[in-house]
């Protein structure tokens, strides 16, 4: 008996290895969009909680000056992101980090540059919170959207009653933020089937993008990130994940969560701290390898492109850009 | 090659390994043999295991994935134990040292995350 399974056992595991080496072969369907947007179990996505998020969302009252709201920094004009390299409010921080798009947000296994969020209900609160961000706090914030009578109605149709609670708030904010999904992109045209949906400098720059670049490794799947973090050996102090996990974990150090590679702003700018503002330099950058160190990334291989395949990988980038989402500004409630 | 071929190359594989395994010498596991279970991690995840782990074993488990991976294990009692760096091909061994529910986990990749039961 003992022998049959061990047989079995090792069986299996003969056929894992193919099947997986076969796996990490990448094909077009490996970047097929997903079907639905998904939410979870406690806070399914409904009509009222996204027309109360998105209220929210775009409403300055919930920052202490009440002259910055969600959308201040995560602007429909800029691909929900802030197109500068330093994040407004955070000029005098000595470590600042580029705002990052809210896009795709719905599917995302770590949430903030070093992901101390694990949740779009958890993050929500963080910049309403941040003294350099919104500076405010839920407990006045909660009072003060009390007193704005607008708001009753939004929240008792979101939740069938006009109580409003951080947690309320943060569900909401996290459920608007699930319906902004980049639109389809010429490359999901090809991915469908099209064949003249992408030139062909762009099929030959996705063959880059997963053979010789290896960006794959970690751009991976329809959002071009599986949400991984890595040390991807730039200049700069900043600590990252290093900060907010256990300081032996050397690998984390000066790590950050890889971003989407959809709908990039024309100009970045790019990497964590914004100090890249063309794609040229970024790919020269994972060419060269970045700085050697302890905590650098093990997929930080350095490898070279002529200039042909450099304008090819860009040209593959350009296909994943969907365009500006239709989204039309809420009509703030009076107070 | 081809996706259809390589399915047959697989089997091909099995049925080999076999007949290589069979003709080995048969050994039993007594009880105070210690239990090796094999395991495995692709690019998002361990792959499903069938065995039921129990207090004492050692689980080896091998990076079949094309990337690195920074396994750490978090303990029935909050302990986390940090497995350092796997990189590909690479297998590594963890010996369960009581019962209870194990969460485990990759620095690298918060996807990840696979909640072990160990009886005793
Ligand atoms: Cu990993």
């Amino acid at each position: 008996m003992m022998k049959i399974r061990s047989l079995v056992m090792l069986a299996c595991t003969v056929f894992s290895v193919h099947a997986s080496l076969a796996e990490d072969k990448f094909t077009r369907s490996d970047y097929q969009r997903p079907e639905a947007i998904p939410a979870p179990a406690n806070n399914p996505l409904t009509e009222e909680k996204i027309t109360l998020g998105k209220t929210l969302f775009f409403d300055p009252r919930l920052s202490r000056n009440k002259d910055m709201s969600c959308a201040t920094c995560h602007s429909q004009d800029h691909r929900w992101s802030d197109g500068r390299v330093v994040p407004l409010g955070s000029e005098e921080l000595t470590q600042p980090r580029r705002t990052p798009t809210v896009m795709n947000s719905a599917w995302l296994k770590a949430l903030m540059w070093d992901g101390r969020a694990n949740s779009l209900e958890a993050q929500a609160v963080l910049p309403i919170t941040t003294a350099h961000e919104m500076n405010y706090n839920m407990k006045e914030l909660v009072q003060r959207l009390g007193e704005i009578k607008g708001y009753q109605p939004l929240f008792d149709a979101a939740y069938d009653d006009a109580e409003i609670t951080t947690q309320r708030i943060a569900m909401a904010l996290a459920t608007f933020q699930r319906t902004l999904v980049s639109n389809t992109s010429s490359f999901d045209r090809w991915v469908e089937g099209d064949e003249d949906a992408i030139s062909s400098s762009a099929q030959r720059g996705f063959e880059i993008f997963n053979g010789k670049a290896q960006c794959a490794a970690c751009h991976k799947s329809w959002r071009f990130t599986d949400d991984s973090f890595h040390d991807i050996g730039l200049d700069s102090p900043d600590r990252g994940r290093g900060k907010v996990i256990p300081v032996e974990v050397t690998i984390m150090q000066h790590a950050f969560k890889t971003p989407t590679l959809r709908d990039l702003p024309e100009d970045g700018p790019f990497m964590h701290d914004g100090s890249m503002t063309d794609l040229e330099e970024v790919i020269k950058h994972y060419e060269d390898g970045g700085i050697q160190r302890e905590s650098l990334s093990k997929e930080m291989k350095p490898f070279e492109l002529t200039e042909q395949q450099r304008t090819d990988l860009i040209a593959f980038l350009k296909t994943l850009d969907g365009g500006s989402l239709d989204i039309d500004p809420p009509v703030l409630p009076m107070e | 090659m081809n996706r259809e071929l390589k399915r047959w190359l697989s089997g091909m594989m099995l049925i080999i390994t076999a007949l290589i395994s069979t003709s080995g010498s048969a050994e039993q596991l007594t009880e105070s043999e210690p239990v090796i279970h094999q395991m495995s991690l692709t690019h998002h995840d361990f792959e499903e295991w069938t065995f039921t782990p129990r207090a004492n074993d050692t689980l080896a488990i091998t990076n079949k994935s094309d990337i690195a991976h920074s396994i750490y294990i978090t303990y029935p009692d909050g302990t986390v134990v940090n497995l350092d760096v796997q990189l590909p091909g690479e297998t590594f061994t963890w010996t369960i040292p009581a019962a209870g529910n194990y969460m485990l986990q990759c620095w690298i990749h918060p996807i990840i995350r696979e909640e072990m039961t160990v009886s005793p």
